[in-house]
C-alpha cells in the first residue's frame, strides 16, 4: 500500500502559544518500500507518524492510505479504523498480558478469524524467533525480546502499513545492530510498506531504500541513503549525514560547461582559493562549500606524483584522534581548519602537512 | 475505512458526541451537576426561605453571629486543629511509608498490611477509645498516672488531645498518599548520598525527605482540610464536654443541640465553614496541580532496600509506636472499656459481657446494622465509579484536565457536616424527591461527596502512572475506545478502583459528620447511635464501647475478607 503525506502541518498549542512541530512535510511511502524519517531530536519525526496513524488531530494537508484519503484537518479515520501496526518506541506492551495475549489481543480487535488466531500466533512468535516466549510477561522479557514482541504484535493482523518509532533507540549497540538485520529480515518476510523513524543516520543508511531528513519540522531532503550523503543540498544535511567541513564561501568564477565554480573561503586572516563543483546554479548566490574528511588527501598520500596546482593547501595537523578503524585529524590552514579521515594513523600533530581536494569532491550547497 | 465526515455539520457532532470515548466526561459533568444543585440548595435554602415561622439569614443576624468574639474562638479551634493535626500526620506519613518500604527492617510485610487497620476504626470508636485512655477522670492511663506519681499524663479533652487524636489517626491515608512517591524515588539519589559519605540519617533528611515533600505537603494539606472538617473528634473531645468547639459541632448543636433547630445561624456558620475550607483547598489545588502534568514512565524499574543493620530495631519501634498510636492505644482502651462492669473499675480487671448483652437488646440494632452495610456498600461502589471516571476526564483529554482536577478537589471545600445539611436542603427542596427523606438514599449521597476526593487521587495516582501509548497501541491494534478501556484501562487500575471502593465503603461505615444531620428514625446508621447513646448517657460509655467494637469487627472483616480473597489484594495494588 502506498502511504502519501501532503503538506501536513502540526501545531501543538498551549496557553503561551504554539510549537510548530510539522510544518509542510509532503512524501509518498510506496508499497514494500522501508521509508526512513531521520532528523534530531525534537524535529517531528514522532509526529508525524503519530499522525499518519491517527493518534494526533492535524492542522494542515491531507494522508492518504492507499488511495483513501484517512486525514484532513476536519475529519480524520480513527486509530483502529487505519490498517496499520505501530510500533511504539516504548514498546507499549500491555504489562497484565503475557506476550501472546498481547498479540491476541490484537488479532481479535481486528476480527482475525477465531479458528486461526493460536496458529497466527505462533506464526508470528516463529518470526521473531521467540517461539519459546509467548507465555511471559513483558516484565520477565529482555529489552530486545520485548522489542520483538511489539514488532509481532504490530504485523501479526496483517496490516497494510508498519509504522515504527525508533524501535532500537531502547537496545545497546551490539544489540541494535542485531536487530536491525533481524528486523530487515523480518520486514522482507512480511513484506509491508514501512515508516521508520530513527535519529540515527547508520540505521537510516542501511536499511532504508528512501528517507526523509527533517529538521525543526520542515522537510530537509529527500532520496536514497547514498543521493543523500553524496548530494547533500544543505549545510544540516551535509553534517547530519556524516561528518563534514563546512565553510561558507564566495563565488568569484563560474565554469557553465564544467558545472565549476572558483571560490574564495575565508577564516580570521586567512583567505584560500577552492575549486568546486555545483549541481544546481541557485545555490550560487550564497554557497556553502561541503567537502567530507574521506576526500580530503594528505600530501603523503600522493606520494609527491602529480601535485596539485589547485585546491591544495599546507597546514599544521592540530589534533589526531585515533579511532581504530580509521583516524581523523584536524589540521590548520591558517585559521581555517580541515577535519580529515585517514586509514591509518599517518600524520603526527604538529607535522607540517599539504592537504589536497577534487574539485569534484568539494560541493557547493545553498547556505539556506 | 472510509473517512468520517465531519466538515462540522450538526449531524457528525452529534455523531462525535455519542462516541462512547466521551462518557468519561459525561459522567464527569453528571457529578458536577448534582454538586451545584446541593450547593445551590444549602444556600437558597438557608438565606432565602427558612423553615416554619423562622425566617433566613437577615443582616441583623448575619452582624450578631459573624461579629461575636464567640465565632473568632469557634473559627480559631477550628483552624489550629487542621494544621496541627496535618503537620502530625505528614511527617508520620512520610517516616512509616519510608522505613516500610525502602529500607530492609523485619516485619515489612506485616507493617505495611497492618497500616491500613486503623481505617478499620471509625472516628467515633477512636475517640471512645482515646477517651478510656487518656481522660483526666477515668482514662486507663491516666488513672494510672494519678494513682503512681499523683499527676495526669495528658488531658485528651483538650485542642492537643484533638489534634494528637486526629493526627496520629491519619497515619493510613498519609501512608498510602506518600507510598507511591517512595517507591518512585529513583534508589540511585539515595546511594549517591551514601557513597558521598551520607549516613543514613543524613540522607534520610537531606535527600529523602525533601524529595517526599511534595507528597508530604500533599498529606497535610489533605489531613488539614480533613481534620477542618472532621465532627467526631471535636464533639466527643471537646464539645461534649464543653469547652472547644469547632464550626462542625456548632452546627450540630444549633440544629440538633438547640430546642428549636436554628437553621438560620447554621446557615451562616456553613458559609464562615465553607470559606474557610475553601482557602484551604484553594492552596491546595494550586499546590498540587503541577504534579499531575508529568507522567511517571510504569515498568519495573528496579527498587533497592537500605540495610539498616543493628538500626533495623529503631525502625521496627518507630514503626510500632506510630502504629500503637494510630491504632492499638485507642483500641485497647475501647476494648477495655467495652468489658468493664462500670466506668471506672478498669483497674480491678474485672471483666464482663454484660455491656453486650445490653446492647444486642437493643431493639433497631439489626436494622440499624443493616442501614450501616448497605449505605456503605453503595457508596463505595458510586465512589469508585465516579472516581474512576473523573480521574479518566482529569488526565486522558488534554482539553478538560483543569475540569477533571477541579470537580475532584471542590468537594473538599465543604465540611461533610455542610454536606449533610446541603443535602438537607436539597431534599426538601426538589419537587418530588421530599420522599427520599429518611431514606438511606441521602445519605450515599452525602458519603460519596465526602469520599470522592481521596479516592479519585487513589484512581489518579495509579492511572497517572499507565503511559498513554499503552491506550494508543490499543486502538492502533484496533480495539474500539470502549474495548481499551475495559481490557486495557480498568485491569491496569484495578488496584486503585479496588482502593477506592474500599476506602468508600469503610469510610462510609465510619462517617458520622456527614450523615447526622440527616437521620431520621427510619435510616439510622451504627455510628450515630452510638453518638446518641453516648449523648443521652455519659454513664452509658461501656456499652457505648460494646457497640464501637461490633463496629470496628465489621468493618475489620470487610478489610480482611478483601485481604485473603486474593482478587482483592488491596494492598498489594499499590
Ligand atoms: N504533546 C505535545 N505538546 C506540545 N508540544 C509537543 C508535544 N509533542 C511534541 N511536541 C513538540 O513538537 C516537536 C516535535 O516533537 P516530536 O516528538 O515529533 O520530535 P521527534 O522528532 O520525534 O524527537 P525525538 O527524536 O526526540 O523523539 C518538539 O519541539 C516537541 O517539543
Ligand atoms: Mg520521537
Amino acid at each position: 500500500m502506498t502511504v502519501t503525506v501532503e503538506n501536513l502541518t502540526k501545531i501543538y498549542r498551549s496557553d503561551g502559544g504554539g510549537v510548530v512541530a510539522v510544518d509542510d512535510v509532503s512524501f509518498e511511502a510506496d508499497q514494500g518500500e522501508l521509508f526512513t524519517l531521520l532528523g534530531p531530536s525534537g524535529c517531528g519525526k514522532t509526529t508525524t507518524l503519530r499522525s499518519i496513524a491517527g493518534l494526533e488531530r492535524i492542522d494542515e494537508g491531507t494522508i492518504t492510505i492507499d488511495g483513501e484519503t484517512v486525514a484532513t484537518p476536519g475529519a480524520s479515520v480513527k486509530p483502529e479504523n487505519r490498517d496499520i501496526g505501530l510500533v511504539f518506541q516504548s514498546y507499549a506492551l500491555w504489562p497484565h498480558m503475557t506476550a501472546r495475549e498481547n498479540i491476541l489481543y490484537a488479532l481479535k480487535a481486528r476480527d482475525w478469524p477465531k479458528d486461526d488466531r493460536d496458529s497466527r500466533i505462533e506464526e508470528v512468535l516463529d518470526l521473531i524467533s521467540l517461539p519459546e516466549m509467548g507465555d511471559r510477561y513483558p516484565s520477565e522479557l529482555s529489552g530486545g525480546q520485548q522489542q520483538r514482541i511489539a514488532f509481532a504484535r504490530a504485523v501479526a493482523y496483517e496490516p497494510s502499513v508498519l509504522l515504527m518509532d525508533e524501535p532500537l533507540s531502547n537496545l545497546d549497540f551490539k544489540q541494535r545492530r542485531r536487530m536491525r538485520r533481524l528486523l530487515l529480515e523480518m520486514l522482507d518476510e512480511v513484506g509491508i510498506t514501512t515508516i521508520y523513524v530513527t535519529h540515527d543516520q547508520e540505521e537510516a543508511f542501511e536499511i532504508s531504500d528512501e528517507t526523509l531528513v527533517l529538521n525543526q519540522g520542515e522537510e530537509a531532503q529527500q532520496g536514497t541513503p547514498q543521493q543523500l550523503y553524496e548530494h547533500p543540498q544543505t549545510p544540516f544535511v551535509a553534517s547530519f549525514l556524516g561528518e563534514a567541513n563546512l565553510f561558507p564561501a564566495s563565488v568569484d568564477a563560474v565554469d557553465r560547461a564544467d558545472r565549476r565554480a572558483r571560490c574564495t573561503v575565508s577564516e580570521g586572516s586567512t583567505r584560500i582559493e577552492m575549486e568546486c563543483t555545483y549541481r544546481d546554479e541557485s545555490v550560487l548566490s550564497n554557497p556553502t562549500v561541503v567537502i567530507r574528511p574521506e576526500d580530503i588527501y594528505p600530501e603523503a598520500r600522493t606520494d609527491g606524483a602529480a601535485v596539485r596546482e589547485t585546491n591544495r593547501w599546507s597546514g599544521t595537523v592540530d589534533h589526531r584522534f585515533y579511532r581504530g578503524s580509521f583516524t581523523q585529524n584536524l589540521v590548520d590552514v591558517g585559521d581555517i581548519q580541515f577535519k580529515i579521515k585517514t586509514d591509518k594513523p599517518v600524520l603526527d600533530e604538529g607535522e607540517d602537512v599539504a592537504i589536497a581536494v577534487d574539485p569534484g569532491d568539494a560541493l557547493l550547497v545553498s547556505s539556506g | 475505512m472510509s473517512l468520517e465526515r465531519d466538515e462540522r455539520t450538526v449531524r457528525s457532532r452529534a455523531v462525535e458526541l455519542a462516541n462512547p470515548r466521551w462518557i468519561p466526561l459525561y459522567v464527569t459533568l453528571l457529578f458536577l451537576g448534582i454538586f451545584l444543585a446541593t450547593v445551590v440548595a444549602l444556600f437558597a435554602g438557608s438565606t432565602i426561605f427558612g423553615v416554619g415561622n423562622q425566617e433566613g439569614i437577615t443582616l441583623e443576624l448575619a452582624r450578631e453571629v459573624l461579629l461575636s468574639w464567640e465565632l473568632a474562638r469557634i473559627v480559631f479551634d477550628t483552624v489550629a486543629i487542621g494544621v496541627g493535626a496535618g503537620a502530625i500526620s505528614a511527617f508520620i506519613g512520610a517516616v512509616y511509608a519510608w522505613l516500610v518500604i525502602r529500607t530492609d527492617m523485619p516485619f515489612k510485610r506485616a507493617f505495611r498490611v497492618m497500616v491500613i487497620l486503623p481505617l478499620s476504626m471509625p472516628f467515633i470508636v477512636k475517640g471512645i477509645g482515646w477517651i478510656s485512655v487518656l481522660s483526666p477522670q477515668i482514662g486507663i492511663v491516666n488513672v494510672f498516672f494519678k494513682n503512681t506519681f499523683g499527676f495526669v499524663l495528658f488531658d485528651i479533652y483538650s485542642l492537643w488531645g484533638i489534634i494528637m487524636a486526629i493526627g496520629f489517626g491519619g497515619l493510613p491515608l498519609a501512608f498510602l498518599i506518600t507510598e507511591p512517591a517512595v517507591r518512585s524515588i529513583d534508589p540511585s539519589l539515595e546511594e549517591g548520598s551514601r557513597i558521598a559519605g551520607r549516613g543514613l540519617l543524613g540522607t534520610f533528611f537531606r535527600v529523602t525527605l525533601p524529595l517526599l515533600f511534595p507528597a508530604m505537603f500533599s498529606t497535610f494539606m489533605l489531613v488539614l482540610i480533613f481534620a477542618l472538617g472532621n465532627f467526631d473528634y471535636p464533639f466527643l473531645l471537646g464539645s461534649a464536654q464543653g469547652g472547644i468547639d469547632t464550626l462542625a459541632t456548632e452546627i450540630f448543636q444549633v440544629v440538633r443541640g438547640s430546642p428549636v433547630p436554628k437553621y438560620n445561624v447554621a446557615g451562616l456558620y456553613s458559609i464562615v465553614y465553607v470559606l474557610i475550607a475553601f482557602v484551604a483547598i484553594t492552596v491546595y489545588w494550586v499546590t498540587t496541580r503541577k504534579t499531575h502534568k508529568y507522567q511517571t514512565v510504569s515498568g519495573g524499574s528496579r527498587q533497592t532496600v537500605h540495610q539498616l543493620g543493628k538500626w533495623k530495631y529503631l525502625a521496627v519501634a518507630i514503626c510500632l509506636f506510630l502504629w500503637g498510636m494510630s491504632f492499638i492505644a485507642p483500641f485497647a482502651g475501647m476494648l477495655f472499656m467495652s468489658l468493664t462492669p462500670r466506668i471506672g473499675a478498669l483497674f480491678s480487671l474485672e471483666f464482663t459481657l454484660a455491656n453486650y448483652a445490653q446492647l444486642f437488646s437493643i431493639p433497631t440494632l439489626r436494622s440499624v446494622v443493616v442501614n450501616t452495610v448497605a449505605a456503605g456498600f453503595v457508596a463505595g461502589l458510586l465512589t469508585a465509579l465516579f472516581a474512576t471516571f473523573i480521574a479518566y476526564t482529569s488526565l486522558k483529554y488534554d482539553r478538560f484536565t483543569g475540569l477533571g482536577d477541579y470537580v475532584s478537589t471542590i468537594p473538599l471545600g465543604f465540611p461533610p457536616i455542610v454536606y449533610g445539611l446541603a443535602i438537607f436542603w436539597l431534599v426538601l427542596m426538589l419537587p418530588g424527591v421530599s420522599t427520599l427523606y429518611g431514606t438511606l438514599a441521602p445519605l450515599v449521597l452525602a458519603l460519596v461527596f465526602t469520599r470522592l476526593p481521596h479516592g479519585t487521587r487513589m484512581v489518579t495516582s495509579n492511572l497517572i502512572q499507565i503511559s498513554d501509548e499503552l491506550e494508543e497501541a490499543s486502538s492502533i491494534s484496533g480495539a474500539s475506545w470502549s474495548t481499551t478501556f475495559r481490557k486495557v484501562i480498568v485491569p491496569l487500575i484495578r488496584g486503585g478502583v479496588t482502593n477506592t471502593f474500599l476506602y468508600s465503603f469503610i469510610g462510609s461505615m465510619r462517617e458520622l459528620g456527614a450523615v447526622v444531620l440527616l437521620i431520621t428514625a427510619g435510616n439510622n446508621v451504627l455510628t450515630n447511635l452510638l453518638l446518641q447513646m453516648y449523648n443521652q448517657d455519659a454513664g452509658a460509655l461501656p456499652v457505648v464501647a460494646a457497640g464501637s467494637m461490633m463496629l470496628f469487627l465489621m468493618v475489620l472483616s470487610i478489610v480482611l475478607v478483601y485481604e485473603f480473597a486474593g482478587a482483592g489484594k488491596y494492598t498489594a495494588g499499590a
